[in-house]
């Protein structure tokens, strides 16, 4: 098994070939709105490939007019989506009708994870396991060394994915793994059976387990909860939980703050916009499409809420290999 | 021995002597127990006693303790789990088949394999306990189910299949119970006699009564065959379902089924040789029982290598995902995948073929190999995905603690230990049964080992004996079983982008900054924004600029209080303007700036608007990305499907012990 990114090779995934705009499209049609994409016929699944052609093809249109057309109606989607995407609130039941009440959430956040800039050195992982109080084995975001296809070596930091179809969630038999509606998934701590089952089903092993008692844990005043699980609960499963409280405070998760490089934005895809801890703000729909952004392992149809700009830390003049720019 | 099968047996006295001799040896197990039992007994128990410990222990000091890590996530519990329940599934499976084919040389093994059956079931299910990392939160299955989740149907599954598992064990007993509490030499206290009597259900052994009785066993052993299918399914999903390679297999369920079955045969041979020897029963339990039970596990031996195979060779072909394929034949799991080859195939198949080995010995000892070498199958099975890397890096590794070797080998010790208990108060074979068609089974059985004398008188009596080839009868049935289709469901189109924005009035922006060099003819950098198009949220952004000036537009995010002015746009400005549309997506007043680049990318101007922003939520578009949920559409209906199914065998079940205790007393008093 190759171990590298399969990003470029996946199914349809066009890089650098940006499509060409529809004849009639003028630009204050703003092209390819929502309005003007015709379902495809019948139970023709809109795929990734359709995503990432609109991510990526047909973002080009117009240099930066009209860029993130597309996007806007999947911030619209996931805006009105709480109810739709399963376990929107603790309860799965109910929830379709709290979201038909609910307003809707002001933010969905996810992260782009620029690898251009990664040098590997493991703040990331340093800043989440000190404010979590996890264990060393507790690398709620790991930095994987990884290779790709032509032999090159590159550090890419995998938090946890806070997928949009999360495989955790599904195969939870207590709806212990839930989904907020500003996309992300969290673990209720308090009705985990510690199944482990969510391990088995998650592709990217982001999950991890609390094994042993008899770690030292700060005294808190205030009880865990599963936005900020402190400590952690033993015989339960634990995970990256985007520092959820820290976005909604307007501040930046642990990682992408302990991040030296800023190679780490958190973002929100409603106001699209991605900020890194340099106070690099970026718009996050076009810094995706500039950049060809992928997600990891978009085969598994567990569409991401991290992006992963590829690269293998050029852009900090350490990199001394000959590898192709990606 | 006091009465013998001899020459003189006949319809008549031959029948009696016959029936004696099988009560002796049927309640032999409810006896005055030797030395040899107790000290069975105790030390079995100590043993059990030991894995209480241990398991008092792990939930001290947490799973780690048992060898667990965050990639060998699944290892020794589960393995025990899906083994102690395959070998149930034998057992009742066999008990079944041959039921419902009429296999007359069944009769003494019955009774033990659904005793196995039962007593490694429970044992199976108790191992879930260890496995959990939550133990006391275990009904919380019951009180918020997830019906996607296979381990909710796992439950729903085994649960189901115990109960079957208990009716199946009960009601062939009915009958002996009764015997049991007539039978002068039968021992028991005065309560055990009052429980056998009201389960015995006033049985007398009527025409009548036997009807009911076949019928229902007749429905039960039908409805036992499916369940089990359905479990080992179940269980097998709770990795096939998951996206892992070598887990996520089409072949999964088949071969857990399988898997299943073949150690649970074996284990039937063993539990019929250990009791064959401790209670002298030669006799009854022959070598051809041992035979025939051999060509079975052979057969379903092959069965499994060939689903070995089929699992290994498609990613192995392909090479797709094959690294858990390496580990597991040359890898770091060969030594015991290779010890399955050859102690859980190889060596069964060459005793079974060669006939001097085709003996009651030859037969345990493959056995033996069997559920040993298939337990083992079960480790490399879990932990070769499970320890995979999936993103990079290394192998994890299981390793095997004190905790969870002792906790395992209580459930092995369990397993003797319970059916020892268990037939300490039930006969060791079904007496009725054997009064009934061991009879015949056992003229046979005689005859062949006496003297063709005695036979030549007897044969064209007796019908067609265990002459059939079971294990052409065993073949599994399949469950129809297929995953949730994912279905997407397509959006109309034309779901109109109904926003307001509203119509501002230009404001004067201010300038800032210092002015370009000789730019005497300099107007003032502005920056004004409007709707374009009435019915649509797009901003228009036109600031002010000298032909051929770069203007950057930005906006100022407010959703860090770290970030700072964000980039939405960038035009040339021509005619002494430069635009923009811009599609904002949030509603509240934000702060647009335009900045008007100079030479060398300097600043030239700045201009600074801010704008409300007011759009309907419930007008934006819809869009088509819809990730399909296992339970929306075909789900629900499957899971109404499956709970419908699952009500159906629960009322059939039960339905069917109802009938049972109410009709077959009042057919006694007629």
């Amino acid at each position: 098994m190759s171990w590298n990114f399969d990003f470029k090779h996946a199914k349809g995934l066009r890089i650098g070939e940006p499509e060409q705009p529809p004849a009639s499209c003028s630009s204050a049609d703003l092209c390819g709105l929502p309005t003007a994409i015709p379902p495809e016929d019948g139970d023709s699944p809109v795929s990734r490939r359709n995503f990432l052609r609109l991510l990526g093809g047909g973002l080009g249109t117009a240099a930066l007019v009209g860029a993130g057309a597309e996007f806007i109606s999947y911030r619209a989607w996931a805006q009105g989506a709480n109810g739709t995407t399963g376990g929107g609130g603790m309860s799965g039941k109910g929830a379709a009708t709290m979201a038909d009440t609910k307003a809707p959430p002001t933010h969905q956040w996810a992260m782009v994870i620029d690898l251009r800039n990664c040098d590997g050195c493991g703040s990331c992982t340093a800043a989440c396991q000190k404010a979590h109080s996890l264990t060393p084995d507790q690398t709620w975001i790991k930095v994987f060394a990884m290779e790709d296809s032509a032999g090159n070596t590159y550090n890419m930091p995998r938090p946890c994915m806070q997928c949009e179809n999360p495989p955790c969630l599904d195969v939870c038999p207590v709806h212990a793994t839930f989904r907020t509606d500003q996309g992300v998934v969290l673990v209720n701590q308090d009705r985990c059976i510690g199944c482990r089952m969510c391990m088995a089903a998650c592709p990217y092993e982001a999950r991890y387990f609390n094994w042993n008692s008899g770690v030292s844990y700060p005294r808190l005043p205030v009880q865990p909860t599963p936005e900020f699980p402190v400590p952690q609960r033993e015989g339960t499963v634990g995970k990256c939980t985007f520092c959820v409280g820290n976005l909604n405070n307007g501040l930046l998760s642990e990682c992408a703050s302990g991040c030296p490089m800023g190679a780490i934005y958190n973002a929100d895809v409603i106001t699209d916009v991605a900020v890194n801890a340099m106070g690099e703000t970026v718009k996050l729909s076009q810094y995706l499409y500039d950049n060809n952004a992928v997600t990891f392992k978009q085969e598994n149809n567990t569409h991401p809420r991290v992006w992963y700009i590829l690269g293998h830390g050029q852009d900090l003049d350490t990199d001394t290999d000959q590898s192709t720019s990606a | 021995m006091k009465a013998r099968v001899d020459g003189a047996v006949g319809h008549g006295a031959g029948r009696d002597a016959w029936n004696e001799v099988v009560r002796e040896a049927g309640l032999r197990s409810m006896q005055r127990h030797g030395r040899k039992w107790w000290i069975g007994v105790v030390l079995l128990a100590l043993v059990v006693l030991a894995g209480f410990y241990a398991w008092i222990y792990q939930l001290r000091h947490g799973m780690g303790s048992a060898g667990y890590n965050d990639q060998a996530f699944w290892a020794v519990y589960l393995a025990d789990v899906v083994a102690f329940i395959g070998v149930s599934y034998g057992g009742a499976v066999i008990s079944a088949i041959l039921r419902l084919t009429g296999q007359s040389w069944r009769a003494p093994l019955t009774r033990l394999a659904e005793g196995m059956a039962l007593v490694t079931v429970l044992i199976g299910a108790a191992f879930i306990f260890p496995h959990l990392g939550r133990p006391e939160r275990f009904l919380n299955i019951i009180a918020y189910p997830n019906t996607s989740s296979p381990l909710v149907w796992d439950f729903l599954a085994i649960g189901t299949y115990t109960v079957a598992t208990i009716i199946f064990f009960y009601l062939p007993l009915i009958p002996d119970l009764a015997i049991v509490n007539k039978y002068p030499g039968a021992r028991g206290s005065r309560l055990r006699k009052a429980i056998f009597k009201a389960l015995s259900l006033n049985w007398l052994g009527n025409e009548k009564q036997r009807k009911v009785l076949h019928g229902a066993l007749t429905i039960v052993s039908l409805i036992i065959v499916p369940l089990a299918v359905s479990v080992h399914s179940v269980l097998s999903w709770a990795f096939a379902l998951t996206s892992r390679p070598g887990w996520s297999e089409t072949v999964f369920p088949p071969y857990f089924v399988i898997a299943a079955l073949y150690s649970g045969t074996a284990l039937v041979v063993v539990t019929a040789s250990a009791f064959r020897k401790g209670y002298h029963l030669e006799r009854f339990i022959t070598k051809r029982h041992f035979a025939r039970l051999g060509y079975l596990m052979a057969a379903l031996g092959l069965v499994y290598l060939y689903l070995t195979f089929v699992d290994l060779i498609g990613e192995g072909y392909t090479g797709i995902t094959t690294g858990w394929i390496q580990q597991t034949i040359t890898g770091r799991y060969a030594l015991a995948f290779w010890f399955y080859v050859v102690a859980g195939e190889l060596l069964p198949l060459v005793l079974v073929a060669i006939k001097k080995t085709r003996t009651p010995t030859g037969m345990t000892v493959a056995a033996v190999g069997v559920v040993i070498a298939l337990w083992v199958k079960r480790m490399v099975i879990i932990l070769a995905p499970a320890t995979q890397p999936l993103v990079s890096g290394s192998w994890g590794g299981y390793h095997f603690t004190w905790v969870s070797i002792t906790i395992t080998l209580a459930g092995v010790a369990a397993i003797p230990l319970g059916l020892m208990v268990l037939f300490h108060f039930v006969p060791l074979f079904s007496i009725d049964e054997m009064e009934e068609v061991g009879y015949l089974g056992a003229i046979e059985q005689v005859s062949a080992e006496t003297s063709a004398a005695i036979a030549s008188g007897r044969y064209d009596e007796v019908p067609e004996l265990a002459s059939a080839n079971s294990a052409a009868d065993v073949a599994p049935t399949r469950v129809a079983g297929s995953r949730p289709r994912l279905r997407r469901r397509a959006f109309g189109t034309g779901t109109a982008m109904a926003a307001t924005a509203l119509m501002a009035a230009a404001a004067i922006s201010l300038f800032g900054g210092a002015k370009p060099a000789g730019a005497s003819t300099a107007v003032p950098f502005r920056l004004a924004i409007a709707q374009v198009t009435p019915g649509k949220a797009t901003l228009s952004l036109v600031a002010s600029g000298s032909p051929g000036q770069k203007v950057d537009f930005y906006v100022q995010s407010s959703t860090f209080s770290t970030g700072g002015l964000m980039q939405i746009g960038s035009a040339s400005a021509t005619n002494g303007t430069a635009e923009i549309t811009y599609l904002p997506t949030w509603t509240g007043e934000e702060t647009f700036v335009a900045r008007a680049l100079g030479a060398g990318g300097s600043i030239a101007g700045s201009a600074t608007q801010a704008y409300k922003v007011t759009l309907d939520p419930a007008g934006l578009p819809k869009s088509v990305y819809e990730y399909a949920r296992p339970m929306d559409g075909v789900g629900v209906n499957l899971v109404r499907t499956l709970l419908a199914i699952a009500a159906a065998v629960w009322i059939v079940l039960l339905g069917t012990l109802l009938i049972v205790a109410v009709r077959i007393p009042r057919l006694a008093r007629r």
